[in-house]
């Protein structure tokens, strides 16, 4: 029996509160007075009053439970979500239930006032949805904010609250930096220079040729050939020496060298962000991007020369990429040694450094680019104003 | 109709429902009712219009001044009572207020004031009207806080203070808002009558106020003049009404009636009781109070009376009351039986009387002669001077009868028979009404017929007394109960028997009754049902009832229980003999207990474990199916399930797998803080994954096989086993 007890008190009380309302105060304390005088002078008529005001009490907790039950919350993101960026949260609340409509009530994040909507009336079985901008400041697994429905039905005495905690999860990208945008534009049109590009199988156009009787005639350029009076041929160009690798070095070398200037947190979370933002713009500019990373001790033990990626693929493994401490360079060497022994040319290749390591010093040759997150200027990108990617 | 214009009429039907609590008291001072009608009709039609109409604030003070002005004057010149000025006073602030409702403040204060009209009528009034204004407030209360709720909040959404809304707006009054109000309006009052029936009744209920005018009546003091109680006859007042229980001893036999007062000295014109009205007793505590023994327990009738504010302090009961229940201080009884209060009530009074029918034994009824003693000769043989005529005539009467008890029958059918009963009873011609009565008028009523038959007796030596009461009165069938009226007043006759004590007789015809089988009478019982019913249940309910109704709950809980125990026997007692007289092989037996045994655990498991809202149907048409291929192709995600469960991290059904990735611990369990430090694999400087990590790499390829039926390749086949065996290190469990 106490066990049931106990249940049926958690159920009650679960993510439950009450507190009264100034009105509802008023009214117990009314309802106490003439309590006493129908005990102090015997008359049923004030118990009759006692009973009726009492009932009102009992009444308002069953009604404003009935509002706020079975309220159902559905949250609705972009599909890509990235940190310190203002994206719309959308918020979908169902009654569901089969038969009673809820009425007056309040829907408002738990600890900020981001959102705040008051539901007049919400008919069984139906949904009103409501979208508001919200900012989440880290990368990451990122818990949904925890939601509470508050309402004073039915007679505004008292101020019921019922939490509706999230356990959901979605996952958010690394910051991007709109210099960090700029600088892979930059790169994609400089340092990726049309030296590298060759032709071969691929799908972005490299140039024009006139058409002979053993090319393919699906290649025919038809509005160019239209234009010149002869049959031109679309050359594409070839599609492996269109990737751009990046690797990131999660590696940071150990707190008691972090005095000497050696890279920290902040640098290697800049790092992630230079990452995440030259990854969408070379993915935007319609270069197969690829990620290395010294990963977390899975994966192949020596990292691939050039391997592009999916995006998504390549923001979720930034935004869930953890740091290393204390590799040793045997084992660096051996993770490394695929670039190192892999034919560079055509290549390109991004190294970025949380910060000055000595770790890669030796191989810094291998690579088209090195950027080291520490530097000034990469510290000056943090302050910038956001951009939608 | 609008919410807003339906909030507005609310809350002036609420402050006319408080009103009429008051008016129905009938305490209100007339100009002042009729002001405050007025203004509730204009607050109401300036409402409908949708005026704007208000009074200048000087004017309000102006007529402020001269409300308070007025309350002083009424204090102390008009009415003299606070209780009664400080009500006129409300309902001054009533008007007030009607005129001034600006804000949400505003409104709630009419609420206040309405409420403490409503507080003002309960204590002024106990009738079945304030049934009627309690009813209607309670209408008026849910319907006008709720919608002043609802604006209210309305109000402060369109002022801003929340940033969005629903799109879904107040609509107004519609039916289903209509229907559902008054429902939770019928509910609140079933909640209120419960509650009303629970609630401890712990106080005594001493202070009730005198609630009207006592009813004045003839025939219960110590001297009743004779023709006193035809003065009464033609009033139809209710005296009393009076349940029996048990009510099958119904209907009361004839010459059963009301008992109150009896009488025992006639000087010609006046009868007299020469006793007083006796000594006090004290209750034998829970207002018992007991006047004697149960000489015949068979014929025991426990009466529960409501008595109404007469101008007598007597207590009416059926003859030879034994003991009475009520909430009184003290009680007087005389040598004549005669139960009184100390002192005159001043309101309503209910008590429980019971009472033992008289029976005349077989030695009393065929005793020729008996030999009185001295206490019985002395009061109850005398008679006024010059009764000569009377003793004649009581001879002649008597002359065949070779018995008392046939001498007493043979008066009481004599006057029976030869004499018209008649409330116009002329003025005497000679100096004794009641020669006048038995030798002249020959008519008259029930005093004429009583004190002719006592003095009959008496004058051939037979013990008699002439007692006041009441006749059973009406019978009403919807409350089981019996009206007694002012008409229903009537004396009749007590004769002294050795054996049987008093024992009473009527020699008065019976007189025509009402019509209580019309329409009109049918209407008027059900009304005069009702008041009982409020008298009985509301008015006066208090710890003794609360008592009974638990005891009759615990019985009938335990009637049920036995009730239950014996159909749940025969049951079983049926099975087993369908059991022992079946002829089945003990291996189909065997079969059919352990297939009923697993489909109840299927049932158990299904309704106690999973998604109970769920058809067993449905869920044995589709769920199975969709697991077993589950189980086929995704075997690894359970598998990873196991190894995380062994961990403590266990997937509740209410999460989906991407949810409970977020349940996952992000350090390794193994490795300790360094994923290179000393409790690390030995044969690897690789630095450790996280077990979330892992488990998000196998939950993606679940929900890919799961839900986008893409099998597993041999690569990726491996890579599970690969990730499965990681996830057993990061978690230690190798």
């Amino acid at each position: 029996m106490s066990a049931f007890l106990i249940r049926l008190q958690q159920r009650l009380y679960r993510n439950r509160s009450v507190t009264f309302t100034s009105p509802g105060t008023r009214f117990v304390l009314l309802t106490l007075a003439v309590g006493i005088a129908a005990i102090n002078t015997g008359n049923n008529l004030l118990y009759l009053i006692v009973g009726m005001m009492l009932s009102l009490i009992i009444i308002s907790g069953i009604l404003s439970e009935q509002s706020l039950r079975r309220i159902m919350i559905e949250w609705g993101f972009p599909n890509r979500i990235f940190a310190r960026q203002r994206v719309m949260a959308h918020v979908r609340i169902t009654n569901s239930k089969k038969q009673l409509p809820s009425f007056s009530f309040h829907v408002e994040e738990m600890e900020s006032s981001a959102l705040s909507l008051y539901v007049f009336k919400l008919s069984a079985r139906q949904s009103t949805a409501v979208s508001y901008p919200t900012v989440f400041t880290k990368r990451g697994y990122r818990f949904l904010p925890s939601l509470v429905l508050r309402t004073t039905f039915p007679f505004g005495f008292f101020h019921k609250s019922l939490i509706r905690p999230q356990d959901q999860q979605i996952l958010i990208y690394p910051r991007i930096l709109p210099s960090g945008l700029r600088l892979g534009t930059r790169m994609s049109e400089t340092g990726y220079s049309k030296e590298r590009r060759q032709r071969g199988k691929g799908s972005v156009l490299h140039s024009l040729r006139d058409y002979t009787s053993a090319d393919d005639a699906r290649d025919i350029h038809w509005k160019a050939s239209a234009r010149e009076s002869k049959l031109l041929l679309k050359e594409y160009e070839r599609e492996e020496d269109r990737r751009i690798t990046i690797y990131l070095s999660n590696h940071l070398p150990s707190s008691s060298r972090a005095a000497s200037g050696a890279p920290v947190a902040e640098d290697f979370e800049r790092a992630i962000e230079i990452a995440a933002s030259l990854g969408v713009s070379f993915s935007r500019r319609g270069f197969p991007v690829g990620l290395q990373t010294l990963t977390n001790g899975r994966g192949p033990d020596r990292l691939p020369p050039d391997q592009p990626q999916d995006l998504d693929k390549l923001l979720k493994t930034l935004a869930l990429l953890e740091s290393v401490e204390g590799l040793t360079p045997e084992w660096f060497s051996r993770k490394t040694s695929g670039i190192t022994d892999s034919d560079s040319t055509g290549r390109y290749r991004i190294l970025i450094l949380p910060g000055p390591d000595p770790l890669w010093d030796p191989i810094r040759h291998c690579f088209s680019e090195v950027l080291v997150a520490s530097e000034p200027r990469f510290k000056e990108w943090q302050i910038q104003g956001e951009i939608e990617p | 109709m609008s919410l807003d214009r339906a909030f507005q009429m609310a809350s002036r039907l609420l402050a006319l429902a408080g009103l009429s609590s008051l008016i129905f008291t009938r305490e209100l001072f007339f100009p002042l009712t009729i002001a405050a009608i007025l203004s509730v009709g204009a607050s109401f039609i300036l409402v409908l219009n949708g005026s704007t109409f208000r009074l200048s604030k000087r004017t309000w003070t102006g007529m402020n001044l001269v409300v308070l002005a007025f309350f002083v004057v009424d204090l102390f010149f008009i009415s003299s009572s606070l209780l009664v000025a400080s009500t006129h006073f409300i309902v001054f602030l009533m008007i007030n207020k009607l005129f001034n409702l600006n804000t949400s403040q505003d409104h709630l204060q009419l609420y206040l004031i309405s409420f403490l009209q409503l507080l003002a009528a309960s204590t002024f009034t106990i009738e079945i009207s304030f049934l009627v204004a309690f009813i209607l407030y309670l209408m008026a209360a849910i319907w006008a806080l709720l919608l002043h709720h609802l604006v209210t909040e309305g109000a402060r959404q369109s002022s801003g203070s929340v940033t969005r809304s629903s799109p879904g707006g107040p609509q107004g009054i519609t039916w289903p808002f209509f229907l559902s109000t008054n429902g939770i309006a019928v509910v609140t009052l079933g909640c209120t009558l419960i509650l009303f029936a629970f609630i401890p009744r712990i106080g005594l209920g001493f202070f009730h106020r005198s609630q009207s005018d006592l009813i004045r009546m003839s025939g219960f003091s110590d001297q009743v003049n004779l023709g006193d109680i035809g003065d009464v006859k033609l009033d139809s007042t209710v005296v009393m009404r009076v349940q029996p229980q048990p009510a099958k001893l119904l209907p009361l036999s004839e010459g059963i009636y009301w008992r109150g007062m009896a009488f025992d000295r006639f000087d010609g014109e006046a009868w007299r009781n020469s006793f007083g009205s006796g000594g006090l007793l004290t209750s034998e505590g829970g207002g018992v109070f007991k006047f004697g023994y149960r000489r015949y327990p068979q014929r025991t009738v426990t009466q529960e009376i409501i008595l109404e504010p007469l101008d007598t302090a007597i207590l009416f009961g059926l003859p030879n009351m034994i003991q009475v229940t009520g909430h009184f201080p003290r009680l007087k009884m005389n040598t004549m039986r005669s139960i009184s209060q100390p002192a005159v009530p001043a309101s309503r009074v209910d008590y429980i009387v019971t009472s033992q029918i008289p029976v005349l034994t077989r030695g009393d009824a065929e005793a020729r002669t008996v030999s009185y003693p001295s206490s019985v000769q002395g009061p109850f043989l005398q008679l006024p001077e010059s009764t000569d005529r009377i003793r004649q005539l009581a001879v002649t009467i008597t002359r065949s009868s070779n018995t008392v008890l046939k001498k007493v029958l043979a008066v009481e059918q004599y006057l029976e028979a030869n004499y018209r009963y008649t409330l116009d009873v002329e003025p005497p011609t000679s100096g004794s009404p009641i020669e006048d009565f038995l030798f002249r008028q020959k008519a008259g009523f029930c005093e004429h017929y009583a004190t002719g038959m006592t003095l009959l007796l008496r004058s051939i030596g037979i013990p008699a007394r002439l007692v006041t009461g009441f006749l059973p009165g009406e019978w009403n069938e919807f409350g089981k109960f019996y009206t007694v009226r002012q008409s229903d007043a009537h004396s009749w006759v007590e004769v002294w028997f050795p054996e049987s004590g008093w024992y009473p007789f009527d020699p008065t015809p019976p007189a025509p009754t009402g019509s209580g089988s019309t329409l009109f009478g049918l209407f008027s019982q059900s009304i005069d049902s009702l008041k009982w019913q409020w008298n009985r249940y509301v008015i006066y309910y208090g710890l003794r009832d609360q008592i009974r109704l638990a005891t009759e709950a615990r019985n009938n809980t335990v009637d049920l229980a036995r009730w239950v125990s014996a159909k749940t026997n025969l049951l079983i007692q049926g099975m087993r003999t369908w059991l022992l007289h079946m002829e089945v092989h003990p291996v189909i037996l065997l079969a059919g207990v352990i297939l009923g045994g697993w489909a109840a655990f299927l049932i158990f498991r299904r309704f106690r474990i999973g998604n109970r809202w769920r058809s067993a149907f449905h869920w044995a048409l589709r769920k199975w199916p969709v697991r077993g291929e589950t189980r086929g192709r995704a075997m690894f995600y359970f598998r990873m399930l196991d190894l995380l469960r062994r961990k403590g991290y266990v997937k509740p059904d209410t999460l989906t797998p991407q949810e409970f990735l977020g349940r996952i611990p992000a350090l390794p369990a193994a490795a300790g803080t360094s994923p290179l430090g000393p409790a690390g694999p030995a044969n690897t400087s690789m630095p450790l994954a996280s077990p979330r990590a892992v488990a998000a790499e196998l939950t993606h390829l679940y929900y890919r096989v799961r839900f986008a039926a893409v099998p597993l390749s041999g690569a990726e086949e491996k890579q599970v086993s690969r990730l499965l065996s990681e996830l057993e290190t990061v978690l230690d469990l190798s």
